[in-house]
């Protein structure tokens, strides 16, 4: 799928800026970069849902499986379970930065009061 | 929220392919077809938020504070600029047109050795091609990257490169939806079919096209004067060695291409050339280098030659000021820094200015010629994406005859 090329590594020139002034939409930076990656991520999962429509159809096509039989695929209790540990250990990996200020926060001493 | 019939661009796939157009695979069709679809989203969909947002909220805030409306387009713009609404409308465009470059650009450049093999090629066997190393970057290009293209029209990664012109050439069908067409090529057909059938004898022998970039509209145009000599200018290397091949590729054969900026086209005689035509191109000049330019398309022109610029309409008094505002955006937010400006010139008076008779001024309405492939139909109509649309304003003259 890659073709990597000889004499340039494009990793390096994809994500260039182009040159002139970027206007700035939000009043906290951190909103533009939370805007970029949003939608970045809106379309990578527009991307992979084409793919698994690719997949599905030219299975039904070639006769490999109806997608009727992807549709009412119910999975049983141990592949159930993997699916739930899954989708628990994505949400683990999303809100890692949460996770991580949950687990700086110090129990307060006895007898200390809201502040 | 009310939704007019919900109509989608035309997928990627079907875009107008030849030998040296880069090859996408399944991930990067899908890219490209999430990204027109967002284009046409924030066109149809969220666009008309920013004409209510205005009206409902931006405008009696305003009037309140002030005691009057807007005056300018740049009130309404400093007014807008500070709405949630515009704001997060705004940043979704921008980076809709920043993730395109993104993906077109990681497209091309991992097969670009062979781009630039294919092309070199191509090129060597037909021999339409003059490059001049040389020629100097005005400022307006050297300056500031056009429509948040990263390097521009000219940057050139590797020698001999054709990465701008290979981007340009697979993103552009993302941009407009397709509504130019599967070569993008609707404009340049629109005028060849105006040259050809609104102009009594107009049989032009030598066509220019400055800032021809690609050649998406000067192709149909040559395809349309067969006998005529078709020169593309432009003064990026990059985008007129892909489009030298691209010709070669679809076998338009009455075409060469010219590394030349058209502020200085002395290599070109007086009296030489009956029709000159920019499409798209003055915006991402500067006011001095166009009136330069305007002198030389006069010098260049035959007697009767003619001269025709493709742009959006100007600001005049007939366009509402919050029209103008919206049709800035591209201004201030994709990198056109010239738009504003040109756009409310007296064109007329620049042209009287190069030597070009009041009189023999014409101004008319050009549509992209539909795709019968694509079945787009009307791409032209109410959804148009201020100044995206495949629908411009032709301004340009005749020169005059000696008597």
């Amino acid at each position: 799928m890659t073709n990597q090329t000889a004499s340039i590594d494009p990793f390096q020139h994809v994500n260039a800026k182009s040159k002139g002034k970027r206007p700035k939409y939000f009043d906290d930076p951190a909103m533009e970069h939370l805007m970029s990656m949003n939608l970045s991520l809106m379309q990578e999962l527009a991307v992979t849902r084409e793919r698994l429509d690719s997949l599905e159809r030219v299975m039904e096509d070639t006769g490999i499986l109806p997608r009727s039989k992807i549709e009412s695929y119910r999975p049983d209790t141990i592949a159930a379970q993997e699916r739930a540990l899954a989708h628990r250990k994505l949400i683990s990996t999303v809100l890692r930065s949460v996770e991580q200020e949950l687990d700086g926060m110090k129990p307060r001493p006895e007898g200390t009061a809201d502040s | 929220m009310t939704h007019m019939k919900t109509t989608t661009p035309p997928p990627w796939h079907l875009v107008g392919k030849h030998d040296v157009f880069p090859e996408a695979d399944l991930d990067e069709i899908a890219r490209f077809n999430f990204l027109a679809n967002m284009n046409r989203y924030l066109a149809e969909t969220l666009g008309p938020g920013n004409k209510k947002t205005y009206e409902t909220r931006v405008k009696p805030a305003f009037e309140k504070r002030e005691g009057r409306e807007p005056a300018s387009r740049h009130e309404i713009r400093d007014v807008m600029n500070q709405d949630s609404f515009h704001r997060v409308w705004s940043a979704l465009k921008r980076n809709t047109m920043e993730q395109r470059q993104q993906a077109g650009r990681s497209l091309v450049l991992r097969q670009i050795d062979d781009l630039v093999n294919k092309a070199t090629a191509l090129t060597e066997e037909n021999g339409n091609l003059e490059l001049d190393p040389s020629l100097e970057l005005p400022n307006y290009v050297a300056g500031v990257d056009h429509h948040c293209m990263p390097g521009s029209y000219h940057t050139e990664l590797i020698p001999n490169d054709i990465s701008a012109g290979a981007n340009y050439d697979c993103g552009i069908f993302v941009t407009t939806g397709g509504a130019m067409g599967r070569f993008s090529d609707g404009g340049g057909q629109a005028l060849a079919n105006f040259a050809k059938n609104d102009l009594k004898d107009f049989h032009p022998k030598r066509i220019v096209d400055v800032g021809c970039t690609v050649g998406h509209s000067l192709l149909p145009i040559a395809k349309a004067f067969p006998d005529a000599e078709v020169i593309g200018i432009d003064v990026s290397g990059a985008v007129l060695r892909y489009a030298a091949a691209r010709a070669a590729a679809l076998d338009v054969k009455n075409i060469s291409f010219r590394q030349l900026n058209a502020e200085d086209l002395s290599v070109i005689p007086d009296n030489s050339v009956d029709w000159v035509q920019t499409t798209m191109f003055l915006h991402e000049t500067s006011e001095k280098s166009m009136r330069k330019m305007m002198a030389e398309f006069h010098r260049i022109l035959t007697p009767g030659g003619l001269m025709l610029h493709l742009e959006q309409p100007s600001y005049d008094d007939s366009v509402p000021l919050f029209e103008q505002f919206i049709r800035d955006w591209d201004a201030f937010n994709n990198n056109e820094p010239f738009w504003t400006r040109l756009h409310e010139m007296d064109l007329v008076a620049v042209m009287e200015e190069a030597g070009f008779h009041k009189s023999s001024h014409v101004e008319f309405k050009v549509k992209a010629v539909p795709d019968p492939v694509l079945a787009t139909g009307d791409v032209s109509g109410k959804s148009e994406d201020h100044g995206r649309a495949a629908a411009w304003h032709a301004m340009g003259a005749r020169k005059e005859m000696k008597g």
